[in-house]
């Protein structure tokens, strides 16, 4: 790299460059680190505007009143609960699907496959699929958050695609040990498949955690809810508050400021993320481009 | 018809000697089955006059009833208009966008603060649309830091997301604010596969950077371009409306109701089951064709598509 002639033009675009790239970590940062600020801060302080990037007139009371509330203990329970069955349910019922499919000799390959892929380009929409599970009676359990979701056509031909690459003569030879297809994949193929595997869990468990928008329509009991619709409880309801007056109420009744409440929680939401991110970051990147490669 | 016995023979032979596998893929199989056909088998909603005595069979016929309703009201046109707008610029400022990150993160030369970029900027993509959300009232409220920034230049304060105008802005923004860093991963993995050799010439050829850049860089991320682009104008209608659902209200429904979230009050809060069936299967279609078009000219381009 050294042996680039260095022109003043290219130092000076690499200021600029370098400049612009600070700034924008700034930027991606901000939201983050004031909504941290904001949990730990004096309300009076945070009222006048005067927090931005760190706490100031430290408070643990926002954090003491979530802990303390049984809603958000409960919203958490519910998120894990959904994030490890979810995603168990769709990396097993995925594999145990393409692992047929990746065979050539496979009697129903074909009308699988175009079974799998007619679902990528048409669906229901959204009133029929609600109507399909009300009459079901799937509304309120944990099934509606986890089954429907559990087969998607783009991860099937993904898998599909991955268990074609391993060497048929390892299924051969299994065949010839007495194996069956059942065995060949929990022994062989899964195995050979970690990589592919924890990928598509770290995304499985991202999508179960920030999944909202099914628990709104389909779990009107509330202690169903995962921690995302509590958020959005607050966010919706806080803003009706700030719009109505009805803050200062709120304050008095409750002795802690919403503000501080709605940025510990979310900053209790965002943590399990943020812990693993850098550590799993790399199984990201790799699972983002085998899926965009696919063939 | 010899033939044709042997070869439905060799069929159930070959099914029974496949037993395990079939019952493989069954779970699999029956789920996508209920909660993927079955709900197409439901769109026939869309064309009667729903009893919920009667189910979804007996009830009686009502031909194109509920299109033509939808085309008479008045709220078509509007939300048709906000659709595509919100598709369009959202193509428009989000799709170049992480292209130019790609270009300019390849020109930095220290690794590690490459690396340290690339990872502040991935992360905002695995918050969820509710905590961005947050974020937009947040600083779109009276006393938040869009309207702090504003006083600077004399502009009074106000709550930004009560009005028409910003939503789009605000909408676009934010999720340009999420996805920049991300979006950029295929372009970056792209670039990577650019051949050095190449680099080496140009350098020796004497290449300024700018050429380097617009020569051996650009080509690279070309194919990857392309292919993006007609992926993302095959799904132009396909707005975030979950996201659209937790940042609007009904001040702001001139610019920010489109058809999903139209759907969603209609037929979930109102109960009006077919109407919203017929909406959503309007869209359904003509996404339908989007996407089927797009993919058609992707392979057509190049080796990439979707099927």
């Amino acid at each position: 790299m050294k042996t680039y002639n260095e022109g003043l033009g290219s130092r000076m675009f690499d200021v600029f460059n370098y400049a612009l790239m600070v700034a924008l970590c700034v930027i991606m940062l901000y939201p983050l680190l004031n909504t941290f600020s904001i949990s730990l801060s004096d309300p009076d302080l945070i009222a006048q505007g005067k927090i931005s990037w760190y706490p100031q007139g430290f408070t643990i009371d926002g954090y003491s009143f979530i802990f303390q509330s049984n809603d958000l203990l409960r919203a958490y329970k519910n998120t894990l609960i959904y994030v490890l069955v979810g995603t168990v349910l769709q990396l097993l019922l995925t594999s145990l699907f393409s692992y047929p499919l990746s065979m050539g000799n496979f009697v129903l390959r074909k009308p699988l496959t175009i079974f799998v892929i007619i679902t990528m380009v048409f669906g229901g929409g959204l009133i029929p699929t609600y109507m399909l599970i009300r009459n079901l009676h799937l509304l309120d359990t944990l099934w509606v958050i986890v089954l429907p979701g559990a087969l998607s056509a783009f991860n099937i031909i993904i898998f599909r695609t991955f268990f074609q690459e391993i060497p048929k003569e390892l299924r051969e030879s299994a065949y010839l040990d007495g194996a069956n297809d059942m065995k060949i994949l929990f022994r062989i193929y899964m195995p050979l498949s970690k990589a592919l595997l924890a990928t598509f869990a770290l995304f499985g468990a991202v999508g179960f955690w920030n999944m909202w928008f099914e628990a709104m329509i389909y779990l009107n009991d509330m202690r169903l809810h995962p921690i995302q619709m509590l958020l959005r409880r607050m966010i919706v309801e806080l803003k009706d508050m700030n719009d109505h007056g009805g803050l200062q109420r709120y304050v008095e009744m409750h002795n802690v400021n919403p503000k501080n409440i709605k940025m510990a929680t979310v900053i209790v939401t965002i943590l399990p993320i943020l812990f693993v991110y850098p550590f799993v970051q790399r199984h990201f990147v790799t699972g983002m481009l085998v899926g965009s490669v696919k063939g | 018809m010899n033939g044709n016995v042997v070869s439905k023979n060799s069929f159930w032979r070959r099914c029974i000697k496949q037993r395990y596998l079939i019952m493989m893929v069954l779970p699999g199989f029956v789920l996508m089955l209920v909660f993927k056909y079955f709900p197409m088998y439901g769109i026939l909603i869309a064309f009667k006059d729903f009893n919920a005595m009667d189910g979804i069979l007996r009830s009686p016929w009502a031909g194109l009833k509920h299109f033509q309703a939808f085309f008479d009201s008045p709220m078509s046109w509007r939300i048709i208009k906000n659709t595509l707008l919100l598709g369009l610029y959202s193509l428009i400022f989000g799709f170049p966008a992480p292209i130019v990150f790609a270009l300019l993160l390849n020109e930095l030369r220290i690794t590690l603060f490459k690396r340290a970029v690339q990872t502040i900027t991935y992360f905002p993509h695995f918050l969820s649309t509710v905590i961005i959300v947050g974020f937009v009232h947040e600083f779109a409220s009276m006393d938040g830091i869009i309207n702090h920034v504003m006083g600077w230049f004399g502009v009074d304060p106000v709550p930004l997301l009560n009005f028409s105008a910003n939503f789009r802005s605000l909408f676009i923004g934010s999720s340009i604010w999420q996805e920049l860093g991300w979006g950029a991963i295929i372009y970056l993995a792209a670039i990577t596969g650019a051949d050095s050799a190449l680099y080496e010439a140009a350098v020796i050829d004497g290449a300024n950077r700018w050429q380097r850049i617009r020569y051996v860089t650009w080509p690279a991320i070309v194919p990857a371009t392309t292919v993006m682009l007609i992926m993302k104008l095959g799904s132009i209608l396909s707005t975030d409306f979950q996201k659209v659902l937790l940042m609007y209200n009904p001040n702001i429904y001139e610019t920010a109701d489109v058809i999903e979230t139209y759907v969603y009050r209609l037929g979930i809060m109102g109960t009006q089951y077919e109407y919203s069936s017929a909406v959503g299967l309007m869209l359904s279609l003509i996404a339908f064709v989007l996407i089927t078009s797009g993919n058609y000219i992707s392979k057509k381009v190049s080796e990439n598509s979707l099927w």
